[in-house]
């Protein structure tokens, strides 16, 4: 089964950022390597006769038309509702799309989302009929709100955004998958190694969104490669069935017709 | 006279100017054509409703362009 967003069928479940890396160009072939058809950016002040911004822009134009992909713009840097209100719908007007990866954040240090104003700026935009895609911790509770708001997609952090930490906290996330079984689970922030997406899919989740792992790599075209496959592996690992650990010790090898030798007398 | 900011940057115009005059001031006609959206006092400001919004002394203007994001 393939991952879908807001119903919209998605042939990878890999969702990438487009900052942080060497160069543009380094940027679309890491992005295009990653088979994401997923791109997220974003829309800051800029001095306008740099007109750097128009030449990423094209840059992910073309990623996102290679893949046949979607942009996913966010609210990067909002503090409250109100803040992440207005960039959204800028965002909506200029990148066409009512997708929104919606953030505000609370706190500077680990740029820890409010989860108050999280959902109060949920609320209202899907009322005004956005498709929210909420970056959130890992706190069932918040991520209950936000489903029974309306958010199909829930995006709980693995940890703080650009740590590469990985899962801080494994029960929190699998107790989310297990009270959620419906709601559209992408972790995002935090992954450092493509096992660490690869532990997140084997949870259940649907998803990984992630950026710095990539972009900060030595080689991020290479490293897109690896989160492809750690992720693949990951969802079929859990569609496949996982063993149950078992505390004692069972021989791999069928014991019948053991050897002679091995028989009560034998030599 | 009145004062306005673009970006926090500080602009003195006519009375009654319209947002396309004022972005007339901060970006060629060449940068108009790229993409970029408009708050109004920290609301959004459809396109379409650029030349018929009028501004006001101490009014701001946030221009925002697309940047790379995670």
């Amino acid at each position: 089964m393939s991952l879908t967003i807001y119903d919209q069928p998605l042939n990878s479940r890999l969702l990438i950022g487009s900052a942080l890396y060497p160069s543009p160009e380094v940027m679309k072939q890491a992005i295009i390597a990653s088979g994401a058809q997923v791109v997220t950016l974003s829309l800051k002040r800029q001095n306008p006769a740099a007109l750097a911004g128009e030449t990423i822009w094209r840059y992910i134009r073309e990623c996102v038309a290679r893949t046949k992909g979607f942009l996913l713009p966010n609210t990067a840097g909002c503090k409250t509702a109100k803040e992440a209100v207005t960039l959204a719908k800028m965002s909506r007007e200029i990148f066409a799309t009512d997708w929104i990866k919606l953030e505000v954040i609370g706190d500077d240090y680990n740029l820890q989302p409010d989860p108050f104003e999280l959902l109060s700026a949920a609320e209202t935009l899907l009322q005004d009929g956005f498709k929210v895609l909420p970056y959130c911790t890992d706190d069932l509770v918040l991520c209950q709100r936000l489903y029974d708001l309306g958010c199909q997609v829930i995006m709980p952090w693995a940890s703080p955004i650009g740590t590469g930490k990985g899962l801080m906290n494994p029960y929190n996330l699998e107790t989310i998958r297990l009270r959620l079984p419906d709601a559209t689970l992408i972790l995002d922030a935090g992954i450092g190694k493509p096992s660490d997406a690869c532990l997140a899919m084997e949870m259940g989740y649907d998803a990984i969104l992630l950026n710095s792992a990539v972009a900060l790599a030595d080689n991020p075209v290479q490293m897109a490669r690896a989160f492809a496959q750690g992720i693949e592996a990951g969802s079929q690992a859990y569609v496949a069935g996982i063993m149950q650990p078992r505390q004692t010790a069972h021989p791999s090898t069928p014991t019948l017709d053991t050897p002679f030798w091995h028989q009560p007398g034998g030599q | 006279m009145m004062k306005i900011t673009i970006n926090g940057q500080m602009f003195e115009l006519e009375q009654d100017h319209s947002v396309t005059a004022a972005l007339a001031l901060f970006l060629t006609p060449q940068q108009q054509k790229t993409s970029f959206a408009v708050a109004l006092n920290g609301e959004f400001l459809a396109r379409e409703n650029y030349p018929v919004t009028t501004l006001s002394h101490r009014d701001g203007l946030d221009v925002l362009f697309p940047i790379q994001g995670g």
